[in-house]
């Protein structure tokens, strides 16, 4: 075990499977000399060489089509955009080959190629740096979408989605890439890509959450602990799919549900698991499920940015609403 | 420090509780040990007392109402912990300077990233690193199934969904589930047993006690699934009554009090010691008769609020001194609703002795799960033929109830013969 943050703990799965898995690639804009502009493929260029861990040019559609290339051809790309926001040029590729090669070759190829992304809001960057786009991926059949919350989780779930027959958008919360470290072991392990997590177990609500998000749910559970509300909190992990299991058990036992997300509101993951929470325990509802989403606009500029994100008191206030319904 | 302390489980299956009386105001101080709450379950009226020593920042709940168990009651302040700072998430937990995130700014035009502290960590994870998993501990805090409709009805009747039993699909609380419940009484947990409404007809309708309730469900319980079986004699025990009222001065001038009840216990429970078939019960789902060592003989009191059977332990080795002792006990925190869970709990055979008030011979009804009960009726001079003779007898009527499942009519008779004999020669219970 060694305590590392989420930048530390990707970098040890990205490392892992580099030396255990000869036909992974891995590159993107800055990944290879500079080790990223976060600096989470620091090093393994050196290591590895620059055949394997390299610079891309300028152009996303040229990353992802590329690696649509290497993934039919056998390879296993693991690529990365520099932000979430600068994903828009490679949408075509994405959409129209990395998620439907296998169903247009009726299962003859497949393109498991693993795209990660920082993603979301809180670090004062420009609005292309800010943005949550996970349910734009989550709409499109034929993509699984990931989110880890903590260093352990980034770990074990990159690995498998490497490891993944699939296509998979691995999106990086990096408003909490130094800000949480966690002891994480050295060695490889993985968690299964479509489970959510408990993270706190509770009686009379449940939050469900993911990314950033999840640490400024605690600290509103933390508030509703002392108002004598316990919650339990869900980190969803797997935005596509969702793990209608564990959201159905805790809504069936707490009778409220609170759906959190960075990303705006409408047509968002927030009101597609308000959905799942009334399918699967209708009866058991005591409140009208609540969403507690981004506005319905363009991430601020900084100066607006503290309006915009959720901040625990947001959070418990919604909360608080829904137990005096 | 904030602690939350919830209704305790206090045994015996009880689920729910009404609070009779607080005796902490919001604010008020209270040490560990001390009383918080009076509260009022279908066993026993008991004083709860605090796990902790702190300060009351809140109270739940008022007199009158009806709480589950594992519902907050109060909330302490623990003295010496700082209140606001003990937050229980890891980044939030008060740690050196070295701890506090700080911002890198290195990133320039892509933002600035907070980094955690030395210190900070997330306790650690271990999914995916093995394969055993760890059992969940489940609480089983019942909650209703209903459709909002049938929510927002009850609600609107104010009456708690949760208490309303569900005859629709997989036990679902429907509408006319609300509607019904509501007809039955209003508001029925959320009054004060003294609290009885009178319609204009002039009919009064008193919600249940919980001890009224307990009665209810036990009686129904004992009539519907035991046969019952009486058998009645009557017994002459002048000697008895000599004994008794040459003893009666010297326990009076102890203050004490010699009850024919006492002498009846200490019978009973010779009796049942040749007779273990009498103590046993019927445990139909293992198909098997449990004969029970101890001997509790538990003795029906009347109060005010209905019938309480607290219980004198091991009454076979209890002189007849001591069992008087702890009926005149009994009977006082019978009255005084001080009874505990402990005084009530393990009888294995009962008396009801009506007689004290009158009535001479009566049905009793068992006590469940035990296979019998006797019911002692009110002593009566009566003419009796003694060697020939007609004389004045003192009689005392008996009537035996046994649970004809497991107790068969010889072994009743032989049993009540017994218990005659003691009576009638109180020196053979010396023996």
């Amino acid at each position: 075990m060694k305590v590392m943050n989420l930048v530390q703990a990707i970098n040890s799965a990205l490392d892992i499977k580099l030396n255990e898995d000869p036909s992974m690639v891995l590159y993107g804009e800055d990944t290879g000399v500079e080790g990223g502009v976060f600096r989470v493929t620091e090093g393994l260029q050196e290591k590895y060489g620059e055949g394997r861990v390299f610079d891309s040019p300028l152009a996303e559609s040229a990353i992802a089509g590329t690696a649509v290339g290497m993934a039919v051809a056998g390879l296993n790309p693991v690529v990365e955009m520099q932000f979430s926001g600068f994903v828009l040029p490679a949408m075509n590729q994405i959409i129209s080959h990395v998620a439907r090669i296998r169903n247009r070759t009726r299962g003859k190829l497949t393109s498991a190629v693993t795209i990660r992304m920082p993603y979301g809001g809180g670090i004062r960057a420009l609005e292309h740096h800010s943005e949550s786009l996970e349910a734009i991926f989550a709409h499109v059949p034929g993509l699984r979408v990931v989110i880890p919350s903590t260093p352990y989780d980034a770990k074990g779930l990159l690995i498998s989605a490497i490891e993944s027959e699939d296509p998979v958008i691995f999106m990086e919360p990096k408003r909490i890439y130094r800000a949480i470290k966690q002891e994480v072991p050295e060695e490889r392990f993985t968690i299964p890509l479509d489970t959510a997590r408990v993270v706190q177990p509770g009686e009379d609500i449940t939050v469900i959450a993911y990314g950033a998000m999840i640490r400024e749910c605690q600290k509103a559970a933390a508030l509703a602990k002392k108002n004598g509300i316990s919650v339990e909190i869900i980190d969803l992990r797997s935005i596509f799919p969702i793990d209608r299991g564990t959201i159905g058990a805790s809504v069936k036992k707490t009778g409220r549900v609170l759906a959190v997300t960075e990303s705006a509101a409408t047509c968002g993951v927030a009101s597609e698991l308000v959905t799942i929470a009334t399918e699967e325990a209708f009866l058991n509802l005591e409140a009208p499920p609540r969403r507690l989403a981004g506005f319905d606009t363009i991430m601020p500029l900084p100066k607006g940015e503290n309006y915009y994100m959720h901040e625990p008191a947001r959070i418990f206030y919604e909360i608080r609403q829904l137990m005096d319904y | 420090m904030r602690y939350i302390f919830k209704f305790p489980d206090i045994g015996e299956g009880i689920t729910e509780g009404k609070i009779l009386e607080w005796y902490v105001d919001k604010g008020s101080t209270i040490r560990e040990g001390d009383p918080v709450v009076k509260m009022e379950t279908d066993k026993v009226v008991a004083d709860i007392p605090s796990p902790k020593t702190g300060t009351i920042a809140t109270r739940f709940g008022n007199v009158g109402d009806v709480i589950n168990v594992d519902d907050p009651l109060v909330e302490i302040d623990i003295e010496g912990v700082a209140g606001a700072a003990a937050v229980e998430v890891a980044a939030e937990k008060p740690a050196p300077p070295s701890d506090h995130a700080v911002e890198e700014a290195n990133f320039g035009v892509v933002g600035t990233l907070e980094v955690a502290g030395d210190g900070a960590f997330l306790p650690s994870s271990q999914e995916g690193q093995t394969t055993s998993a760890e059992p969940e501990e489940k609480k089983t805090r019942r909650k209703a199934l209903a459709t909002p409709v049938a929510r927002a009805m009850a609600k609107e009747y104010g009456l708690d969904i949760n208490r309303i039993p569900g005859t629709g699909p997989g036990g679902r609380v429907t509408k006319k589930d609300v509607a019904g419940f509501r007809d039955i009484s209003t508001k029925p947990s959320a009054l004060p047993a003294s609290n009885a409404s009178t319609q204009t007809d002039g009919t009064r309708v008193e919600p249940l006690s919980q001890i009224r309730k307990a009665i209810a469900r036990n009686m129904t319980i004992s009539k519907q699934t035991i046969p019952h079986m009486s058998v009645f004699e009557d017994v002459e025990i002048s000697h008895l009554v000599e004994f008794r009222s040459r003893q009666k001065p010297r326990f009076e001038a102890e203050g004490r009090k010699l009850t024919y009840l006492a002498f009846a216990v200490k019978a009973v429970a010779l009796a049942l010691d040749r007779h273990p078939i009498l103590n046993a019960r019927l445990d139909m789902d293992a198909d098997a008769i449990v004969y029970q060592e101890a001997i509790n003989i538990g003795i029906a009191i009347d109060t005010e609020e209905g019938l309480v059977v607290p219980v004198i332990r091991y009454a076979n080795h209890l002189s007849i001194s001591a069992i008087a002792d702890k009926i005149l006990e009994m009977a006082d925190k019978a009255r005084d609703r001080k009874l505990e869970i402990a005084d009530l709990k393990g009888g294995t055979f009962t008396i009801t002795n009506f007689g004290a008030i009158g009535g001479l011979h009566a049905q009793p009804i068992i006590n469940p799960p035990q296979a019998a009960i006797l019911g002692i009726g009110r002593l009566v001079e009566k003419p009796v033929v003694e060697n020939g003779a007609v004389v004045v007898g003192q009689v005392l009527p008996l009537s035996l109830t046994v649970d004809h499942r497991i107790v068969d009519g010889g072994e009743t008779t032989r049993f009540l013969n017994q218990i005659m004999e003691y009576l009638r020669d109180p020196s053979a219970m010396l023996m």
